[in-house]
C-alpha cells in the first residue's frame, strides 16, 4: 500500500489495470461512509484523512492510482472544511501556517527533485524510526499540563508575531502560547516536506508532531494549524491529477461528501476533547502509518 | 511593524488578527458551502440515475464537458473544483489581508508559497 497525502513526488509504483469497481449503490453507499470516519479523524488529528482513505479504496477493488489521486482532493476537502471552523474560533494560527508551509513546499519541491538518487526502502525504515520515536514521546507527554504551556499576557511570539490564544471549552477558560523553537520547528518541517517528496507519504503525521514536539505548541493547536496547512501543501498535486484525468467524478463525489460532513463533526468534537485524549488518538494512528511505513520499506 | 507599547495597540492589533481570521473562514466557509450543496445535491442524483449512465467512469475534466445537458456528474463536478480552488482563494486572500494591515513579512511568505505550488505543479504535470 502507498499512502500518499500532499506529494510532488515521483509517480508511485502503480499497477494499474483497467478493472474497476461496479458503482453499485450499496458501493457508494459504503465509501461514503468510510469517509465520514476519514474526514472525522482527518479532522480530529491534522491528518487529512488520505491514510484512511487509500487502503478503503483498494479493499474495495479501486485502482490505486485512482485512489491516490480520490484521497489527495479528499484531503483538500477535509482541509478546508476543518479549517473553516478552526480559523474561525483561533484554534489554527494562520501565521504559523504560513511560514511552515513554506518549509514543507519547498522541502516537498527539493524531495521531488532528489527522487531517484536516495535509496527509497531505507528512508521508509528511517522516517518509520523517526515517527516510532516522535509517537513514544507524544505518548510520554500525554499527561502533560496546560498550564506549563502558558506564557506572559500579551507575549508578542518574537520577530514572526507567531503567538496566540484560544478559548479551550475542555478546561473552561483562554489559553495563550508562544511556539518555543521556530527556526527548529521550521528546520524539520523542510525535512518532513522533502521526505514527503521523496516518498510520496502523507505529512500530517509528520506536521503534528513537528508542531507539538519541537515547537511545544498545544495538541488542540497543532491538530488545526495542520489541518490549515494540508490544503494547501496538497494543492500542487491535486491541480496534476485533475488535470490528468485521475480524479474519477463517481468515486470523488461521495467520498468528497462524506469527508466534509465527516470533518464537520471532527471540528465540533475536538474543542471539547482533553489535550491527553487527543494526543492518545493520534499516537494511535501514527502506530498505524508506522506498520505502513515498515511494510514499504522491508516489501 | 513597529514593537508594540501600550495595552491599546496591543488590543487593536489583537482586533486585526481576530478580522483577519474571521475573513479567511468565511472564505473557506464559503467554499465548502457552495461545494456541499453541490454535492449533495448532486450524489443522489448520481445513485438513482441510469444503470447504464452509471457506467461510465468519467474523470471530473470529463464530467464538466456535460454541465450543459445538466448531467448530475457535471454538478458534482463543480463541487469538486470549488473544494480544489478553496485553498488557492485562501491564500490569495491572505495575501491580500496581510497586505492591507501592512504586514510585508507574511505578505511575501504567502506569496512565497503560491510561487511555490506553482512551481511544483508545472514541473510535476510538465514532466509527465
Amino acid at each position: 500500500m502507498i499512502i500518499c497525502l500532499d506529494i510532488w513526488s515521483a509517480e508511485p509504483e502503480l499497477h494499474y489495470s483497467a478493472r474497476m469497481v461496479n458503482f453499485t449503490p450499496g458501493f457508494e453507499v459504503a465509501i461514503l461512509l468510510g469517509a465520514v470516519i476519514a474526514g472525522l479523524l482527518g479532522a480530529l488529528l491534522g491528518l487529512g484523512g488520505g491514510t484512511f482513505i487509500i487502503p478503503m479504496l483498494t479493499a474495495l477493488g479501486v485502482d490505486i492510482r485512482h485512489a491516490i489521486a480520490v484521497s489527495i482532493v479528499a484531503v483538500i476537502a477535509t482541509s478546508c472544511g476543518a479549517a473553516s471552523s478552526y480559523v474561525r474560533d483561533g484554534l489554527a494560527n494562520i501565521r504559523i501556517g504560513i511560514f511552515l508551509c513554506v518549509a514543507t513546499t519547498t522541502g516537498a519541491l527539493f524531495g521531488a527533485g532528489l527522487n531517484g538518487v536516495l535509496p527509497v526502502r531505507a528512508l521508509y525504515l528511517i522516517f518509520a524510526g523517526v515517527l516510532g520515536w516522535s509517537g513514544i514521546i507524544m505518548f510520554r507527554k500525554r499527561g502533560r499540563s496546560a498550564d506549563r504551556l502558558e506564557p506572559a499576557e500579551d507575549a508578542p511570539g518574537g520577530r514572526l508575531r507567531l503567538a496566540g490564544r484560544f478559548y479551550d471549552p475542555s478546561l473552561g477558560r483562554e489559553r495563550r502560547y508562544v511556539p518555543s523553537r521556530p527556526g527548529l520547528g521550521f528546520g524539520l518541517m523542510v525535512g518532513a516536506g522533502t521526505v514527503s517528496g521523496l516518498l510520496g507519504i502523507g505529512s500530517g503525521g509528520l506536521k503534528v508532531p513537528a508542531m507539538d514536539l519541537a515547537m511545544d505548541l498545544p495538541i488542540k493547536v497543532s491538530t488545526a494549524t495542520s489541518n490549515f496547512m494540508i490544503g494547501i501543501t496538497g494543492l500542487a498535486s491535486a491541480l496534476v491529477y485533475l488535470e490528468r484525468g485521475q480524479v474519477l467524478i463517481s468515486l470523488v463525489s461521495p467520498i468528497a461528501l462524506g469527508v466534509l460532513a465527516g470533518a464537520t463533526l471532527g471540528t465540533r468534537l475536538l474543542p471539547r476533547l482533553s489535550g491527553a485524549t487527543i494526543r492518545a488518538c493520534f499516537v494511535v494512528v501514527l502506530a498505524l502509518i508506522v506498520a505502513q511505513m515498515l511494510y514499504q520499506g522491508l516489501t | 511593524m513597529a514593537p508594540l507599547r501600550t495595552p491599546e495597540e496591543r488590543q487593536a492589533r489583537r482586533e486585526q488578527s481576530r478580522q483577519l481570521e474571521t475573513r479567511i473562514a468565511t472564505v473557506l466557509r464559503t467554499g465548502v458551502i457552495s461545494a456541499a450543496v453541490l454535492l449533495t445535491v448532486a450524489q443522489p442524483w448520481i445513485v438513482f440515475q441510469d444503470r447504464a449512465h452509471r457506467a461510465h467512469h468519467l474523470s471530473v475534466g470529463d464530467a464538466l464537458r456535460r454541465l450543459p445537458e445538466l448531467d448530475p456528474r457535471a454538478v458534482a463536478a463543480v463541487g469538486v473544483l470549488i473544494i480544489v480552488a478553496t485553498p488557492i482563494l485562501q491564500l490569495l486572500t491572505s495575501a491580500v489581508l496581510f497586505w492591507r494591515k501592512h504586514d510585508r513579512l507574511y505578505v511575501g511568505l504567502t506569496l512565497m508559497v503560491c510561487v511555490i505550488i506553482a512551481i511544483g505543479a508545472l514541473l510535476t504535470g510538465g514532466g509527465h
